[in-house]
């Protein structure tokens, strides 16, 4: 396996956040990201896709294996150099129930959590700069 | 001439001391060294994935920095404490110098140990298989 994509959804903050740190993480397998219910995942993943519709997490490996949510979130921990052991761990059988409550009280909170850790999706942004009075001029400068 | 032969007597004891103690260091030494040579071997060329001649080789060149700092200690811990002037400071001399030696030597040991895991650790998970197995499967393989 030396691939992995994934698909986040990018209108949280705080997945955004989590997909650069990702991007900036040293890896074992190749990871590329894919805004869930975009127009580049119903082109790529028909069948994973439909418009509208976002899922919290998916991953989707190079043999065309599909893994959700705290699967997903897994497979992201599997890919990276300092956190496979951590996967490997979690996903033992008595510690697979930690793992899924965790990732599920994440991902149902991921709204307020980015509300709290005052994290906004970049189109969110881009949005409010397009909105946003550019500041004036003061004036020429004094002779 | 009483003073000189009871002289005569302690530096003869602790010549004797100084010889039995370097003598029995340095064939502990040599002996732990040529078990962990031995033995540590196994792990080492399972760390390196079964590349022998790299195992062989760290494995050298870890036996000679286990010497150098080992019989240097040793050769360096002769000097200090008390000077045995008679057979009964000389047996403690030797037991207290030889119990230093010993659990230096078993430090030692247990730090080699502790490497040879991690660096096989390391190299295992290199290799690790995914922690999870994919939901499911897109019908047409898509990267």
């Amino acid at each position: 396996m030396n691939k992995l994509t994934v698909l986040y959804d990018a209108a949280c903050g705080f997945c955004v956040r989590c997909r650069w740190w990702l991007i900036n993480q040293p890896k074992y397998v190749e990871m590329d990201f894919c805004p869930s219910g975009s127009p580049e995942a119903l082109e790529r993943f028909p069948e994973l896709s439909s418009p509208g519709t976002v899922e919290e997490l998916l991953v989707v490996d190079d043999e065309g294996g599909v893994y959700r949510g705290t699967q997903a979130w897994l497979m992201c921990l599997w890919a990276l150099v300092e956190y496979r052991e951590y996967a490997d761990w979690l996903s033992q059988p008595a510690l697979m129930p930690l793992a899924r409550g965790a990732f599920a009280m994440v991902s149902s909170n991921r709204k307020n959590i980015s509300g709290w850790l005052g994290l906004e999706p970049e189109t969110q942004m881009l949005e409010e700069l397009r909105q946003a009075e550019p500041p004036r001029c003061a004036g020429p400068a004094a002779p | 001439m009483n003073t000189t032969l009871l002289q005569g007597a302690a530096v003869n004891a602790t010549i004797w001391a100084y010889i039995t103690y370097m003598i029995a260091s340095v064939a502990l030494t040599v002996w732990v060294a040529h078990t962990l040579h031995k033995n540590g071997r196994v792990f080492l060329v399972d760390s390196f994935l079964g590349n022998e001649v790299l195992a062989d080789s760290v494995n050298h060149l870890l036996v000679v920095g286990f010497y150098l700092i080992n019989v240097g200690f040793v050769s360096l811990a002769l000097k200090y404490g008390v000077k045995p002037r008679d057979t009964v400071e000389g047996i403690e001399f030797f037991s207290t110098k030889m119990g230093m030696v010993l659990l230096v030597l078993g430090a030692m040991h247990f730090m080699n140990l502790y490497v040879f895991a991690k660096m096989r650790r390391r190299a295992l998970l290199k290799h690790a298989p995914p922690p999870v197995k994919p939901e499911g499967y897109l019908a047409a393989k898509k990267v």
